[in-house]
């Protein structure tokens, strides 16, 4: 019994760190790995001016066109949205690149099947996309009616929203995975 | 059977809805008095950085203020009468600091001496990131304009560095948060099927934690 458990330990120090480490620290490294290979695609994306240019179009168009849905009269020059009142122009940090990485990665890391992961990054891609544009339009009305407060909604509000909105998206999206019934 | 897993499915959402809620209430609270702390964390932080710029220019020619909740950074080369202003940073370069908080108070299935010293190591957490972020981002931009020369290989790979810096300065406080309380709410909140948390200590070395 006792020569057992004396195999069963044989690993030692190095049991400890590598095996229960890597159960314990496993998901949190595989995270960290995909989202390493994410920012060398992004570093990729923001290195081709055309294609961050079409993106940050892109965002600027559909922020323009809810604008005028809600009856404001805005236009976009470049990638910039303007109106007679206020302007906002889309940089590489508001069009939400980053925290989409970040959400990508969570999801590839969490242990959950092929299609739920697609899934996944779908309600990722789309959750933060929606959630970024309701931030731009959010943005372009307190910079017209509140702007002493524009700072602070960009700077700090606006963060800490979009990254606990993506970490409550992912928590759901996990939930509901880990939830689903399996085939045995 | 299958009522039991709607209702655990529908108690695992009104958990993420109320923790949802509670991290809001929580949000803007922290939002108002944060203000009035950052000047001293501003202050804490810079002082911590001042000498891990030391540690790691050769030359040390960075000097940081801090006025307020904004850091000034100069640059002094020798030859100059006095340093240059290089750039500075607002005190939202600390807005990590709410959500961090909110959400180690909203987060479910904690004590109140566990919530504190959790948070209380999150803290340290967030703030040792940041001063990594500061000397981290101060020493990438010398690189990117030209101050420091390196090689093509390098100058590719600090530019990566780059923006997983960047990354992870947005994502730092829930970064810490999950690493801190993971296995507090894990069960709860995303219902996982294991019935057991796996041991921190593998049973060989458990009982031996104070013989070193």
């Amino acid at each position: 019994m006792r020569n057992k458990k004396k195999r069963k330990s044989s690993g030692g120090i190095a049991e400890v760190i590598f095996v229960r480490g890597g159960k314990r620290f496993g998901p949190y490294l595989l995270f960290l790995a995909f989202l390493s290979g994410l920012a060398v695609l992004i570093m990729w994306f923001m290195g081709s001016e055309s294609a961050m240019a079409s993106l940050q179009n892109g965002i600027a168009h559909v922020t323009n066109f809810v604008l005028n849905l809600l009856g404001n009269r805005t236009w976009v020059i470049g990638h910039t949205i303007t109106s007679s009142r206020f302007s906002i122009t889309v940089v590489t940090a508001c069009t939400g690149l980053f925290m989409t990485a970040v959400f990508l990665s969570a999801v590839a890391a969490y242990p959950a099947r092929f299609i739920a992961k697609l899934i996944g990054l779908a309600l990722g891609i789309v959750g933060i996309f929606t959630v970024n544009i309701v931030r731009l339009v959010s943005l372009f009305y307190i910079g017209v009616y509140w702007p002493s407060f524009l700072d602070q909604a960009h700077l700090l509000v606006w963060p800490s929203l979009l990254i606990v909105f993506s970490l409550f998206l992912w928590l759901f999206w996990a939930g509901k995975v880990t939830h689903a019934p399996h085939e045995a | 059977m299958h009522l039991m897993k709607h209702n655990k499915k529908a108690g695992t959402h009104a958990g993420l809805l109320r923790f949802a809620g509670l991290f809001l209430v929580f949000f803007v609270l922290i939002a108002l008095i944060w203000p009035l702390v950052t000047p001293v964390y501003n202050a804490l932080i810079v002082g911590i950085a001042r000498p891990v710029f030391s540690l790691v220019e050769r030359s040390d020619v960075t000097v940081v203020k801090a006025e307020g909740g904004s850091i000034f950074i100069y640059r002094d080369e020798p030859g100059m009468r006095e340093p240059a202003p290089f750039s500075d940073y607002s005190r939202y370069v600390y807005f990590g600091l709410v959500p961090l908080l909110a959400l180690f108070l909203a987060t479910p299935n904690l004590g109140r001496w566990k919530r504190a010293q959790l948070a209380l190591m999150g803290f340290a957490l967030l703030a040792s990131f940041h001063v990594i972020y500061l000397v981290g981002s101060v020493e990438l931009t010398y690189v990117f304009v030209g101050c420091s020369e390196v090689g093509a290989v390098a100058y590719r790979f600090l530019d990566w560095m780059q923006v997983l810096l960047r990354i992870l300065w947005e994502v730092s406080p829930v970064i810490i948060w999950l690493l801190l309380t993971f296995k507090y709410w894990g069960r709860q909140l995303l219902g996982s099927k294991r019935t057991a948390e796996p041991p921190y200590f593998p049973d060989e070395i458990k009982g031996m934690e104070h013989t070193i």
